[in-house]
């Protein structure tokens, strides 16, 4: 035994609070044996405010930080394409009328900054001058709530949304883009931009970091209401070289990587460790006629241009044959309102007469892209030309670097993806090329009366048939006017460690929370 | 007689004659051989290339080369987008030797100039020639050229522009040392005695007796504006599809590197050769005519 004399105990006194703080460190690091998840994806958001960033880069980010009022389950379908609505941060909802709806909130329900969300908080979200009204702050909120009157919280936890004209799809509205309820106290101290750089949600993950273009770090939330997240942090890193993202999976520097084209999927599906696991989007690649490029404001060019496109092709070769061509802005998941024996149709001598018509002498027509941003899209620009360029087209790739330059003057085409927010055209074909969306709001195409008046119709109309109908001729119009084009429903691949539980939606939304991530998975 | 002139021959004071007499060594022989295949190829490029480079076949995408268990129609595969790396290979040489040359003459030219004026004028001329030159030195030029590029879009006047101004101070530095070198002999004090312009001065007396130099620092730094092409086009500034060049073929074939090596390694190869091909010739013509290595 060593015997105790004062010096001994003057060592021991100085040494213990050294003692204690380690093994405090170490019982907090055992506590915690969730993994960090760091996830490769081509591109980062550029802001934070959920409902400003309503992008492919940005809503897989956000997903984690808000919640919606109702969740859309997608996963409740084998194709991760639910439509199905579940009570969220609502517990239930009910009608009042064609304009009216009640929505209970949940109790309990903890932001971030650790206040409570109440209904407060849910009417600031959805107030006149965030998402709607003349000059909102954000001003694409208006494709999605522009529709509303009145939002009122009649007690802490019940919230009654008015629309300005019957609405079937507000329930479906509440559970998609732009949706995400926002901390009021928060949002009210730092303001919008303030929000943008550091928001306050009540997802399974908060805020903790973000360098521009480089990362975006998330920390768990462990008072997340759908219980504690199943990974200490998430950090989202920028690297836009594909063979950088496949590099680091197989590595095991990254858990899940985005945008993988199919070529490259068989790269990963022969590893040990990784694997694919794809879905077909809710979201089409597009390209937009701008009508004030030189050429582009004859109609007749632009349904030329269209019908020059063997889209089937592209699907077949790029893809693989994974892609889907759809039946024109209008897909099955409409359910009663999709609009059976309608396709986008490769006609080739028709563009060809169009051409001539028009008299179309060769002038130049180019077509702008950037080079990551849409998976295969430089690809597809180098096959499409090569397909105008046989009819007569006289066609070039233009590459950009982002979509200011796209959309500087001069442009002809561009391209760009619409999702289907919610499983109706109004939203999808509406949000994306009505009068709120950023083409008609810049003037690249304005020759829109009979496509706005049967879309304005619509979307105050309740009885199905007479939905159907003006679906037809709003369609007809956006077809025939020819503002842009669909090209295909891409594949979005994902490269994930086996040992992880996780299952992609159709959307860009990834899905961190409890109930579809876990690292324990036997492959 | 006959006993002195082997001493002659191996006099320490004329080793460039006796190089001159000499045939290159084998190395040398085959850098020329080598560029002269890729001149051959750079001008023949329309008449030699089995396909227009952008020429696409869908149906036979990512095939690999001959011996790999590729068909002679595409001798070294194809792309993903079903184009013959062969073609686009020649195709490419063509682009990026051409925007060399081109740089290289730009750069020659324009930094020469502003050496011979530096030289004739001196006083504030020169310093502030001179204060550019070692401005232009200090900066990275590759990120200058990338941030121009970003900057005001891509287009191949800007971009052959670019290339050209790369390395222009090393002209201008050298044209000047060697004017001011000459301006310094009793040549070109005679002939100014006789009362000729300075435009005849420098261009009829002065640039004849200074330009081996010039032409041996341009083919030493040629390789560099190769490397700097297919650098700025390896990162998508450079060339855009569907024109190719070496270092755009590279970029693109990068993603592929695991399942259809050839897109990338039939440019590689080509870049190497090429420039490790000018590298020694130049060299060898620096130790045949460069004047400051003649004593």
């Amino acid at each position: 035994m060593i015997p105790l004399n004062r010096r001994h105990f003057m060592q021991g006194a100085a040494a213990a609070p050294l003692f204690m703080a380690t093994t405090s460190i170490a019982s907090a690091q055992s506590a915690d044996k969730r993994p960090p998840m760091v996830i490769a994806v081509a591109g980062l958001p550029a802001t934070l405010e959920p409902a400003r960033e309503l992008s492919n880069v940005g809503t897989r980010v956000t997903y984690s930080m808000f919640d919606t009022l109702i969740r859309r389950d997608f996963l409740g379908s084998p194709d991760g394409g639910g439509s199905a609505l579940k009570p969220h941060l609502a517990t239930s909802w009910e009608r009042k009328g064609p304009s009216e709806l009640i929505v209970s909130l949940r109790k309990g329900v903890k932001f971030h900054n650790g206040d409570e969300m109440t209904a407060a908080d849910v009417a600031y979200t959805f107030r006149d001058g965030r998402l709607r009204g003349e000059k909102p702050e954000i001003p694409d909120g208006r494709a999605y709530f522009g529709i509303l009157d009145k939002v009122e919280a009649l007690d802490p936890y019940t919230v009654r949304f008015t629309t300005r004209v019957p609405d079937v799809l507000l329930e479906q509205r509440l559970a998609s883009w732009a949706s995400w309820i926002v901390n009021k106290r928060h949002y009210e101290a730092v303001g919008v931009e303030g929000f943008s750089r550091n928001p306050v949600g009540t997802g399974p993950y908060k805020f903790a970091r973000m360098v521009s273009n480089d990362f975006i770090a998330l920390d768990a939330f462990d008072d997340y209401w759908m219980g504690r997240p199943t990974a200490k942090t998430v950090t989202f890193k920028a690297i836009p070289e594909l063979a950088a993202r496949v590099a680091g999976l197989i590595s095991g520097e990254y858990d899940l990587i985005t945008n993988i084209p199919p070529d490259q999927a068989s790269l990963i599906e022969g590893q040990k460790t990784v694997e694919a696991r794809s879905v077909v989007l809710a979201n089409s690649h597009l390209l937009i006629y701008d009508e004030k490029g030189p050429m582009m404001a004859d109609k007749r060019i632009r349904q030329a241009l269209s019908f020059a496109i063997d889209r089937q092709k592209l699907v077949d070769t790029l893809w693989l044959g994974k892609a889907v061509v759809p039946a024109g802005h209008n897909y099955p998941e409409y359910g009663q309102m999709y609009l059976e024996g309608r396709k986008l149709a490769f006609d080739p001598a028709k563009a060809k007469a169009l051409l001539k018509e028009a008299g179309y002498k060769g002038e130049p027509i180019v077509y702008r892209t950037l080079p990551n941003y849409y998976t295969n899209a430089l690809d597809a620009a180098q096959i499409i030309i090569e397909m105008w360029k046989d009819v007569g087209i006289n066609a070039s790739v233009q590459v950009v670097e982002n979509f200011n330059q796209m959309a500087a003057a001069g442009q002809q085409v561009g391209n760009t993806s619409n999702s289907t927010r919610l499983p109706d055209p109004i939203g999808a074909l509406w949000i994306s090329w009505g009068p709120n969306s950023s083409i008609q709001r810049d003037k690249l195409w304005t020759t829109t009366a009979a496509f706005n008046t049967a879309g304005r119709a619509l979307e105050a109309e309740t009885d199905p048939v007479k939905r159907k109908a003006l679906f037809k001729v709003m369609l007809d119009a956006f077809e025939d006017e020819v503002p842009g084009t669909i090209l295909y429903q891409p594949l979005e691949i994902y490269g994930v460690k086996k040992s992880i539980a996780w299952r992609p939606t159709t959307f860009f939304f990834m899905d961190l929370r409890p109930d579809n991530l876990s690292f324990d998975r036997t492959p | 007689m006959s006993a002195l002139e082997p001493t002659l021959a191996t006099a320490p004071t004329r080793p460039i004659k006796a190089a001159a007499t000499a045939l290159p060594p084998p190395a040398i022989m085959i850098a020329f051989a080598a560029l002269a295949v890729i001149v051959v190829v750079a001008i023949a490029a329309d008449w030699i290339a089995p396909y227009h480079y952008a020429k696409q076949n869908l149906a036979v995408r990512l095939r690999p080369p001959v011996g790999f268990g590729g068909t002679w129609a595409y001798p070294l595969g194809t792309d993903n987008l079903g184009r013959d790396v062969l073609s686009r290979l020649i195709y490419g040489i063509q682009t990026s030797i051409g925007i060399a040359i081109a740089g290289t003459l730009i750069g020659t030219f324009f930094g020469s100039l502003l050496g011979f004026i530096a030289a004739h004028l001196r006083g504030a001329v020169d310093e502030i020639l001179m204060m550019l030159v070692d401005v232009q030195a200090a900066v990275p030029y590759n990120i200058v050229a990338l941030a121009a590029l970003a900057f005001f879009g891509n287009n191949l006047t800007l971009f052959i522009i670019l290339l050209g101004l790369e390395g222009w101070e090393r002209y201008a530095r050298l044209a000047r040392g060697l004017v001011l070198a000459e301006l310094a002999k009793p040549y070109a004090a005679a002939i100014r005695g006789f009362g000729a312009s300075a435009f005849r001065l420098h261009a009829r007396h002065i640039l004849p007796s200074v330009a081996a130099g010039l032409v041996v620092q341009a083919t030493i730094y040629f390789p560099s504006i190769i490397l700097l092409e297919t650098s700025i086009s390896f990162l998508g500034l450079g060339i855009q599809p569907p024109r190719t060049s070496l270092g755009l073929m590279l970029g693109q074939g990068r993603a592929y590197l695991a399942n259809a090596w050839w897109i990338a390694v039939a440019p590689g190869m080509a870049i190497f050769v090429t420039t490790l091909a000018v590298s020694l010739v130049g060299d060898w013509l620096r130790d045949r005519f460069d004047p400051t290595l003649e004593r």
